[in-house]
């Protein structure tokens, strides 16, 4: 059955989140699997899965288990290297926590003092949580040390009568990549707009794929609560959940001008199928991958156009993440993650901006400090996102086109090859299950 | 604690939930810093356990808080159903029971929409559940702003009666009103609740043998 395969194909998607160390979105896509509505649906769908899948999954649920504050998860997270998306809602309420938990200012005869125990605290945790956004640094650095000096000296050769050559290539390249961008956007636009954001419509349409046993009361899902902003599913569950993945191999495999026709076919089918009905086991996954694939297409471009790229790509950041958050709260985190993937491309791509966040690093901690006193934590989160970025943008800015250039080549050089690998991994897979699926 | 490695203590697992900005946090820390009176790490990962005496019969609490992540509805639905998974994954099945999880509904008296949310809860609580009731206490907090108070108390009462879940009146501001009384109030209604835990265990193992046939 078409929803046994794409339950399938999400729990695949998961373990590949795993193996890229994307936390974030494999919580996204397990939690979405184990909504209710999907959940309740042991006839239609659970007992059809094979049993190797439902161990799989089984071992995926074990490790989000949230007994014992995250055990398991936690143990995985310090085990695991540098660049690592980690499951944001955990993040915000450990800081959360360890704001309201712990007194700012502390009574000592009759003198209160800053409590430097709270200070301390917070800033490990955002030290933390900027650590796995960088590469870890023994790999990254020598590499780049070594090949601006080869570099340099070949490209001041080249750099003159390359420079026509290039402008215009620049200037191609960015106009194709404003074109991108506007499909990745009108495709997300459009998915999200058929989203389901109403648990009881949710609820329905699980009842019609299944429907409910006797023993359960009929009643409850009469009652017409709407439970605000839950978590939502897609009236093409099926199709859209399987429509991201078919992007997404399209957008890596193939360079950009290509990528973009198979992008903008992929949109079209997209909407022309959203009249089909397939009931509502994909819900919230459905979503998650589609942030999921936000992050990708953003990180991927990246990818393709290397440094210069990457002011631009601060900007279609920065678009992305306004349509995103007009249209759906909920997204934050993954908006979020993708600012964390970009922080953690561009540290790999320009030493400038992996001296400049190193340099950050050094000051967090009395900014942070200062900060918790005035602000409220939330405002330090959002700040955290705002340095990432505001820390690089300037950088950009500085160096011209000339610098920029320089280093183009470098950036391609500097990506270790774990992260490619991973990268490819998760091309082949997406094929394969484009494949199976088609 | 001490008789813990021979004698696997009974592990309750609550869940706190309610609308952001109640104070849910406020009670949570209220219960647990008695243990840690400098300072609070939550990282750590006995945090939200805690070794009590409710009725002369010790039992761990493993209190789950959601502040902080009011905005991910869907790591709250995994909140709720969490018992039953982790019954399923069968990991720490032998050091806790499963009879069942508490909820903890809280909303402040002073924001009158974090009391109509209350019904959302409730009802989702129940529906992921799949269950016609649920161990679940009405807690009412912040009653220490009286001159704030928007909620009154036979509002709240009604709507306990409502929802047949117990009502009570909390505070976490110095000095605490019955935060511990609150905590142990949810573990004395799921105790009361044996016939649904029996029948819980049951569902739980013919789910287990059925998904045993299923492999071999």
């Amino acid at each position: 059955q078409k929803r046994v395969k794409s339950v399938k194909q999400l729990i695949r998607v998961a373990t590949a989140c795993k193996q890229c160390q994307n936390f974030n979105s494999l919580f996204a896509i397990l939690s979405g699997l184990s909504h209710q509505s999907v959940e309740r649906q042991k006839h239609a769908l659970w007992e059809r899965m094979p049993s190797r899948a439902m161990q799989k999954l089984h071992k995926l649920y074990q490790l989000m288990d949230p007994s014992r504050n995250f055990h398991f998860f936690r143990q995985i997270l310090r085990k695991s290297q540098s660049p690592v998306i980690p499951f944001f809602p955990l993040v915000k309420k450990d800081l959360s926590f360890i704001y309201l938990a712990n007194e700012t200012l502390v009574e000592e005869s009759k003198q209160s003092l800053v409590n430097w125990e709270k200070m301390r605290l917070l800033a490990l945790k955002v030290k933390e949580v900027q650590q796995m956004t960088h590469k870890s640094t023994t790999t990254v650095t020598t590499p780049t040390t070594r090949k601006t000096s080869t570099l340099s000296s070949t490209a001041a050769q080249t750099l003159k009568s390359a420079l026509n050559d290039s402008k215009e290539n620049s200037y191609r390249k960015m106009w194709e990549k404003q074109r991108m961008r506007k499909r990745v956007q009108h495709f997300l636009d459009s998915s999200f707009s058929s989203i389901i954001c109403d648990e009881n419509l949710l609820f329905e349409k699980s009842l019609e794929c299944e429907p409910q046993p006797q023993s359960s009361a009929s009643q409850r899902s009469s009652q017409t609560t709407l439970s605000s902003s839950q978590s939502s599913a897609n009236n093409t569950a099926h199709n859209s959940a399987v429509m991201p993945s078919p992007t997404l191999s399209s957008h890596s495999s193939s360079p950009s001008l290509s990528s973009s026709t198979t992008n903008s076919s992929d949109v079209q089918s997209s909407s022309s199928q959203q009249r089909m009905r397939f009931g509502v086991r994909d819900d919230t996954g459905l979503r998650k991958l589609l942030a999921l694939s936000s992050d990708i297409s953003v990180v991927h471009n990246n990818h393709n156009t290397a440094l210069r790229s990457l002011s631009h790509c601060n900007d279609s950041q920065t678009s992305l993440s306004s349509s995103l958050s007009s249209s759906s709260h909920f997204l934050s985190p993954h908006l979020l993650n993708s600012n964390y993937f970009l922080s953690e491309m561009s540290a790999n791509r320009a030493p400038i901006a992996h001296s400049m966040s190193s340099h950050y690093m050094k000051q967090s901690l009395p900014q942070e400090s200062s900060s918790v006193t005035s602000l409220r934590r939330l405002e330090q989160l959002q700040q955290m996102s705002r340095f990432s970025r505001d820390a690089f943008l300037p950088s950009f800015n500085d160096s011209t086109t000339v610098s920029s250039r320089q280093q183009r080549p470098i950036g391609r050089h500097v990506v270790p090859p774990t992260y490619d690998q991973t990268i490819q991994r998760m091309k082949k897979k997406f094929n394969q299950n484009e494949e199976n699926v088609v | 604690m001490s008789k813990a490695p021979n004698d696997p203590l009974t592990t309750f697992k609550l869940v706190v939930v309610g609308d952001g900005g109640v104070g849910k946090s406020a009670l949570t820390i209220q219960f647990f810093q008695k243990m840690f009176v400098t300072d609070y790490d939550p990282t750590i990962e006995d945090s939200y356990l805690q070794h009590t005496e409710v009725d002369a019969e010790w039992c761990v609490l493993d209190v789950l808080d959601t502040a902080g992540q009011e905005e991910f509805s869907a790591m709250r639905e995994q909140y709720m159903r969490k018992g039953r998974r982790s019954g399923l994954a069968a990991t720490d099945l032998i050091v806790c029971r499963f009879p069942g999880d508490g909820f903890l509904l809280v909303y402040s008296v002073t924001d009158k929409q974090s009391f109509e949310n209350i019904r959302h809860f409730f009802t989702q609580i129940l529906r992921v559940k799949d269950r016609d009731s649920y161990p679940m206490l009405l807690a009412a907090n912040k009653v220490d702003l009286v001159h704030l108070r928007k909620v009154t108390e036979e509002q709240g009462r009604e709507m306990a009666a409502q929802l047949k879940v117990p009502y009570i009146e909390t505070s976490a501001k110095d000095p605490p009103l019955n935060v511990d009384a609150a905590f142990h109030e949810v573990v004395r209604i799921i105790r009361n609740q044996p016939q649904n835990g029996d029948k819980r265990r049951k569902t739980w193992f013919r789910r287990r043998q059925r998904k045993k046939c299923h492999i071999t």
